[in-house]
Order: C-alpha cells, then sequence, then structure tokens
C-alpha cells in the first residue's frame, strides 16, 4: 500500500496508518506534526457587496489564495 | 428597461443576502450559542425572505416559498430565465 496519492509530489502528503504503524514504502519525506487551529471567534463582518465579492463573511478568513489567478476588484 | 434594471438589482441583492446568512450558517454550525452571530443570521435572513417577496411581487416567485395564494400559477406564465426572466 502506498503512503503517498501521488508519488511524484508527496513531500506533503499523509502518512497512512497501517497496523505495524506508520511506513514510508514510496520513499517520500513525510514527517509526522502535530497541528492546532485556533477556534474562530465572530467578532466583525464585512458589507454584503464585499462579502460576496471576497467569497466570505468573515474578514480573518479573507486570505490571498491567489495562486491560481482569482480576480479581484 | 428600466424595470429589467431594478429586477436585476433586486435580485442580485437577494444572492448578497442570502450570502450573508448561508455563511453565518456555516459558523453557528461550530457556533451555536454564538449570541451575535445569531442575531446577525436572523437579521439576514429576514432581509432574505424580504427581498424575496419583494421580487415575487414584483416579478414572479423565485421559489415555492414565494408562490402567492391566488388564482394564477405565475410560475408557469412568468417569463423563463431565457426570456430574460431571470438573471
Amino acid at each position: 500500500m502506498h503512503n503517498c496519492y501521488q508519488p511524484n509530489n508527496c513531500g506533503a502528503m499523509p502518512y497512512t496508518m497501517q497496523p505495524e504503524g506508520y511506513t514510508n514504502s514510496v520513499n517520500c519525506t513525510c514527517y509526522l506534526a502535530m497541528a492546532t487551529v485556533p477556534w474562530q471567534q465572530f467578532t466583525s463582518s464585512y458589507e454584503p457587496e464585499k462579502a460576496f465579492r471576497i467569497g466570505t463573511v468573515f474578514p480573518e478568513l479573507d486570505k490571498p489564495f491567489l495562486g491560481r489567478g482569482v480576480m479581484r476588484s | 428597461m428600466n424595470q429589467a434594471k431594478n429586477r436585476q438589482e433586486l435580485f442580485s441583492w437577494i444572492n448578497k443576502v442570502s450570502f450573508m446568512a448561508y455563511d453565518m450558517a456555516l459558523y453557528l454550525d461550530t457556533h451555536p450559542q454564538d449570541q451575535q452571530a445569531l442575531a446577525f443570521f436572523q437579521k439576514y435572513s429576514q432581509m432574505r425572505r424580504q427581498a424575496l417577496a419583494a421580487y415575487a411581487a414584483q416579478f414572479g416567485p423565485l421559489n415555492m416559498d414565494c408562490i402567492d395564494n391566488d388564482d394564477h400559477w405565475h410560475w408557469a406564465t412568468q417569463p423563463w430565465p431565457w426570456e430574460g426572466g431571470c438573471c
């Protein structure tokens, strides 16, 4: 069973849990990690025009996801 | 033409206030006790209902909740989207 879904680009792909533990049969450089995510608290919001255009009501979730040429005006 | 513009603006406004309510609904899924978020949702949910009712009164129903109980089935006789009936 392969650990990585994309053998040629698996630097960030997860290990797969197996009975004997975590294995790395595809020879990718994956590392275990612990992630923590802060709990969102609603404090402010965009107005409808901007929220609809941006794609979120919450300013704290308005991230610059521009890697694929997203158009924003 | 003027009416068409108003129609498009009203339709656009429905989309926007609906988005406000939907996005806050997602937040409320994980924060069901957040009173500020609940008030926000209720505010935009009410604005959405009002906008849908205003649209239905002028241009015809957009969904089943907007269909009036009168003697005519407007859904079938209002313009279809390809006839300019929707934005």
